[in-house]
């Protein structure tokens, strides 16, 4: 497996929790906007695997960040 | 409707890359997974792996390529059929309403489960699959595939699958870009054996780099490459610059092309596939056949879809790039292609791309025209969802002045249940209809029946019989006196048959029986089998309720009719019909006819008519005829059903797993059973116990 990414996604209102049973590993915390999906994906197919869950649930996306582990440190 | 049918549901060929024996290896491996998942973007070479795998295996394999329009459960279920049997499905029953995914996946895993030999499933363009209800679909086959069958998903992004429970019991077999991005040493072969291109491993570590092992790329870069003698300058300038590298190879490679060739290039990247004609209409050229064969020759920028080298296929990716810089460069032109493209197909033949395109172009009038022209089709193939969808993309205005077009929404509206919304698109067909009569329309004449068996179908689907009643006969008496006789065999069809359907909702037994009788010949001389199995059926139901069992085996023979009829899977329905009736009769004929029932359903893809059919077969396994039962009372130890079954599929040579198979059980039951057998009868093996079974008349 390539270097994982980790993704936080900020969506507009609050989700409920059985969210977190969608997708491996995906946690949800509330944020004045939203939530905050947070999760570490193998690679770009995983991460686009996210992204369309979230595109087919209609739920508005007000932010995406993405990092490599490297870039974190 | 589908015109590329069987291409969707073939495997494609070989591509013309290099064979990669690593990549085989790591399908071949990972035997025991039930999903393998090929997960990467457009341009890895997903599809070319799966293939040279399968190429390179004995695997028994249903290949599903899919596209937008599989996002129609009933599409998707009938293509998944088609692959996995081999035989087209037949389209749904008009207003049976949306299809059961769960009995249509049981279905088909009893379908699979007849066989043991390894077989894999590969759903390719699994991402394009949007459709929460497909995606159900899928999972429910994942959770029960049989063991000797692998589900293989290709496509851009993870699907919606449980990826993780698999993983965790080691059941899923991953392969990613990482795995699927070439190596350096697959690179260098690449282009020595493709593209003939010597490079020093130097360049070819910086190419890899630089391309990130992307094959697409990596392709791209091969033709640009291949324009020159002094590659390492290419390649290093490839791998200083900071651009996208598919933008970069793309400009690379077209700025080097003849302005001719890049022109044919643009102009018919539209086109999902390619052939000379289509190309010559579109480009108002007149070189498409030599231009696709040069550039299949020359380079890899087209695929041949197929042996004889007629249809072509852009790889996707370089597709993409093409209509981008299309749309940016000459925005006023695509309208004129895409018009072009829908003139050519709908000249030959190919009605669902002509009006694909047309609706693209904003043609509105062509559109209705090939709409007009389709749409009967397409409400035949029960294809409901598909027609509300490009009828939804005409605009409001030009739809309700259209009196054909807003009867055949109506209709499909009405065979889907979006009954609440008929009525407003009746009222715009009945303002429409003095217009489209003024200007002789042909396809109007019956018109004001039509209205009356949508309404009629309206009311029986929210159960007012009486109302269902009164519209069919209104759609009888409002027949017009000069309707032509083959059109008068139709409607009258339809009326019948649906005022047999609401005579019988409101009681009217005999009415009911009258209407469909009076049906009949009128369907089997339209060749409407759909209808004429279900009304049969109908009447074989009526009759048996009225305990004339007799009348109702007659029924169903006067539906089957001559001998070459019988072998329709439409008529599937019928069979079962009969069988039934057999079956309460005592008749041993009940098997074989419920057999051939179940056989000509799974020819037609009409899960529902399996299912009853299986389920009948199985009740007569367990209640065999009346002499066996006689013969098991003679024996000193009596045998179970249960023990007499296993045992007669044992002498019939069946394996222990075959039987389990086939009896619904598990493996070690009927070791249970066999030996319990063993002991009855005294015999020492199941070689002895079936010899012992004939000598005492157990089994015949």
């Amino acid at each position: 497996m390539s270097q994982s990414l980790s993704c936080q996604i900020e969506v507009r209102g609050l989700l409920d929790p059985s969210w977190a049973q969608a997708f491996d590993g995906l946690t949800l915390d509330p944020s004045p906007d939203g939530t905050v999906l947070t999760c570490t994906v193998g690679d770009q197919a995983a991460l686009h695997g996210v992204l369309a869950l979230i595109r087919d649930s209609g739920v508005p996306i007000i932010s995406i960040t993405v990092r490599s582990p490297t870039q974190e440190a | 409707m589908v015109q590329f049918f069987l291409s969707k549901a073939s495997m494609p060929r070989a591509g013309r890359l290099i064979s990669r024996p690593r990549l085989v290896r790591m399908f071949t491996d990972g035997v025991d997974a039930r999903l393998v998942l090929v997960a990467a973007p457009a341009g890895f070479g997903k599809t070319t792996a799966v293939v040279d795998w399968l190429t390179h295996s004995e695997v028994d394999r249903a290949w599903l390529s899919l596209d937008a329009d599989d996002n129609d459960l009933s599409k998707f279920l009938r293509y998944l059929w088609t692959a996995i049997v081999g035989s087209p499905s037949l389209p749904g029953r008009a207003g049976s309403g949306p299809p059961d995914a769960a009995e249509a996946i049981g279905e088909i895993v009893a379908v699979l489960a007849r066989g043991t030999a390894p077989a894999v499933i590969v759903l390719d363009d699994f991402h394009v699959i949007v459709s929460a209800q497909v995606q159900g679909a899928v999972r429910l086959l994942l959770e029960h595939l049989p063991d000797h069958v692998r589900l293989v998903v290709v496509g851009r992004h993870d699907p919606a699958l449980p990826l993780s429970l698999l993983r965790a019991r080691a059941q899923l077999l991953e392969v990613r870009a990482d795995a699927l991005a070439f190596t350096d040493e697959e690179t260098g072969a690449f282009l020595r054996e493709r593209m003939g291109l010597d490079l020093s491993r130097a360049d070819v570590t910086a190419l890899g780099a630089g391309t990130e092992g992307w094959p697409a790329v990596l392709q791209l870069a091969g033709v640009w490459l291949s324009g020159t003698t002094a590659t390492s300058a290419r390649v290093r300038e490839l791998a200083a610059s900071n651009r996208f590298v598919l933008d970069f190879v793309s400009d690379e490679v077209l700025s080097g092309l003849p302005a001719a060739t890049v022109d044919f290039l643009l102009r018919t990247s539209l086109l999902e596939r390619l052939t000379g004609g289509l190309c010559d209409a579109v480009t108002g050229r007149d070189d498409g056949r030599a231009m696709l064969e040069y550039l299949d020759r020359s380079n890899l920028l087209v695929q041949p879809l197929e042996e004889g080298r007629e249809w072509y296929r852009y790889h996707r990716l370089f597709a993409d790039v093409l209509r981008a810089r299309l749309s940016a460069s000459r925005p006023d032109e695509l309208p004129v292609l895409q018009r072009r493209a829908a003139g050519w197909y709908d000249e030959h033949g190919y009605a669902a791309d002509a009006i694909e395109h047309a609706l693209s172009c904003k043609d509105w009038e062509f559109a209705s025209g090939l709409l007009a022209k389709a749409s009967a089709a397409v409400i035949h193939a029960a294809e409901y969802v598909t027609l509300l969808g490009w009828l939804d993309r005409l605009p409001v205005v030009v739809l309700r002045e259209d009196s054909l077009l807003s009867t055949r929404y109506a209709w499909a509206l009405a065979l889907t249940g979006r009954v609440d919304e008929v009525e407003r698109r009746l009222a715009d067909a009945e303002e429409a209809l003095p217009r489209a009569q003024q200007a002789g329309r042909p396809d109007v004449v019956s018109a004001r029946s039509q209205f009356a068996l949508i309404r009629s179908v309206v009311a029986r689907t929210t159960g007012d019989g009486a109302a269902a009643v009164a519209h069919a006969r209104d759609a009888l008496r409002e027949a017009p006196a000069d309707l032509a006789e083959d059109r008068r065999v139709l409607l009258n069809a339809d009326a019948q048959a649906l005022l047999g359907h609401a005579l019988w909702a409101v009681g009217d037994v005999d009415g009911a029986m009258a209407a469909y009788r009076t049906a009949r010949p009128l369907l089997q001389a339209s060749g409407n089998w759909i209808g004429l199995a279900d009304i049969a059926r109908n009447l074989a139901r009526l009759e048996v309720g009225a305990g004339r069992l007799r009348q109702a085996l007659a029924e169903c023979h006067d539906a089957l009719g001559p001998p070459d009829h019988c072998a329709i899977p439409a008529l599937a329905p019928v069979h079962l019909a009969r069988a039934e009736v057999l079956h309460r009769l005592r008749d041993p004929d009940a098997a074989a006819a419920a057999e051939l029932a179940l056989t000509l359903a799974r020819d037609g893809g009409d899960t529902a008519t399996a299912h009853d059919a299986r389920l009948l077969l199985e009740r007569l396994t367990r209640e065999p005829p009346p002499d066996a039962q006689h013969a098991q009372g003679e024996t000193v130890a009596p045998l179970t059903q249960r023990e007499l079954e296993v045992l007669r599929l044992t002498a019939a040579g069946r394996s222990n797993r075959q039987i389990a198979t086939e009896l619904y059980l598990a493996l070690g039951t009927v070791k249970s059973h066999l030996h319990a057998i063993a002991g009855k009868l005294g015999a020492a093996n199941r070689v002895e116990a079936v010899a012992i079974a004939r000598r005492s008349g157990l089994l015949p």
